[in-house]
């Protein structure tokens, strides 16, 4: 058995526990077919890459297809929280505005909660922190909360106290997380990914 | 979308039957189409047993463990459990099982329980917590 190693300030992680996070879900995405996830270091600084991954998916009701660039980045430097950032563009190279993001890329089952979060929505677009060109990105904001909650005790009257340990471990954060919020954007965590 | 099967009934916890936690597998060429047809019936109709788990804040059902056919998909047992919470689209609710996995909504039920069960039946914990913003 691997070792597990949890983070100091759960469900926090400071950059260097997002490295090793990432680079575990790295490894996990090997054992899964055509997953595409790769690491991408900062062009001059150690230890600021990033999960990113390249895909083509077809628009709804269109006979053209869509390139989509995911990228994984932390995006403050001391209490870290971490986004999923997405560029999706036509082939010849064309961002998507957000209303084709909406309509091409969110699950419908999804399109209503991810519209009427927060002020604006769920995604917006600001400068991919790494690259500093424009990404669509999942707000973050209540990424500590969903977090949080999912390692919460039952509410059962049968709560067993030796599952007192409930927190994710960084080798399990990101799978865990992605499998949470990756749905609304058509982001598939396999089972093959917790076995 | 609607439920693809109504199979979702409420059974109480001490006449569980024996469950058939067989993966949904489709019948090769070089079977008799026939006894593949009626293969694929059998493990079609095999039931499990899932008990839903409320955590943190999420409201708790009354009936909490119900019998599903392993062919349906998570997307069934996500729509079953919203109505039955009378939640809206609009209304965050996560399920995950174990160790925080959420299975995507096209997931097979029986695949899950064949990974994850416990005692041979699935727990899939919920929580209603806001995920972005």
């Amino acid at each position: 058995m691997s070792t597990q190693t949890y983070p100091k300030q759960y469900p926090f992680l400071t950059r260097q526990e997002f490295d090793v996070a990432a680079k575990s879900f790295l490894e996990q995405s090997k054992n899964v077919v055509g997953e595409g996830w790769i690491w991408i270091e900062h062009e001059r600084l150690i230890r600021f890459g990033y999960l990113s991954r390249k895909m083509i998916i077809q628009k709804v009701n269109a006979y053209s297809n869509e390139f989509k660039t995911e990228d994984i980045t932390p995006i403050t430097t001391d209490v870290e929280q971490f986004e999923q950032v997405e560029e999706v563009e036509d082939p010849d190279g064309t961002p998507l505005t957000i209303d084709e993001i909406y309509s091409c890329l969110i699950q419908p089952s999804r399109l209503e909660d991810i519209k009427i979060a927060g002020f604006h929505g769920g995604i917006s677009q600001q400068d991919h922190p790494t690259l500093l060109i424009p990404f669509y990105y999942l707000h973050p904001c209540e990424t500590a909360t969903l977090m949080k909650s999912i390692v919460d005790r039952p509410r059962s009257t049968k709560f067993n106290s030796d599952n007192n340990n409930l927190l994710i471990s960084l080798e399990g954060y990101i799978r865990s997380w992605l499998s949470l919020i990756g749905n609304v954007v058509g982001i598939k965590i396999e089972i093959d990914y917790f076995l | 979308m609607s439920l693809q099967t109504a199979d979702l009934t409420s059974t109480p916890h001490s006449s569980s039957t024996s469950l058939n936690t067989t993966l949904v597998e489709a019948p090769t060429p070089s079977q008799n189409p026939t006894l593949a047809l009626e293969k694929y019936k059998k493990k079609d109709a095999a039931k499990v047993i899932v008990r839903f788990r409320a955590i943190g804040n999420a409201p708790i059902l009354k009936q909490n463990l119900y019998k599903i056919s392993a062919s349906n998909k998570f997307q069934a047992v996500i729509q079953f459990l919203r109505k039955e919470l009378n939640y809206k689209a609009s209304e965050p609710l996560f399920l995950y099982i174990n160790s925080a996995f959420s299975p995507a909504p096209d997931e097979i039920v029986a695949n899950l329980v064949k990974c994850f069960n416990t005692d041979g039946h699935l727990i899939i914990n919920y929580c209603t917590s806001a995920a972005w913003g």
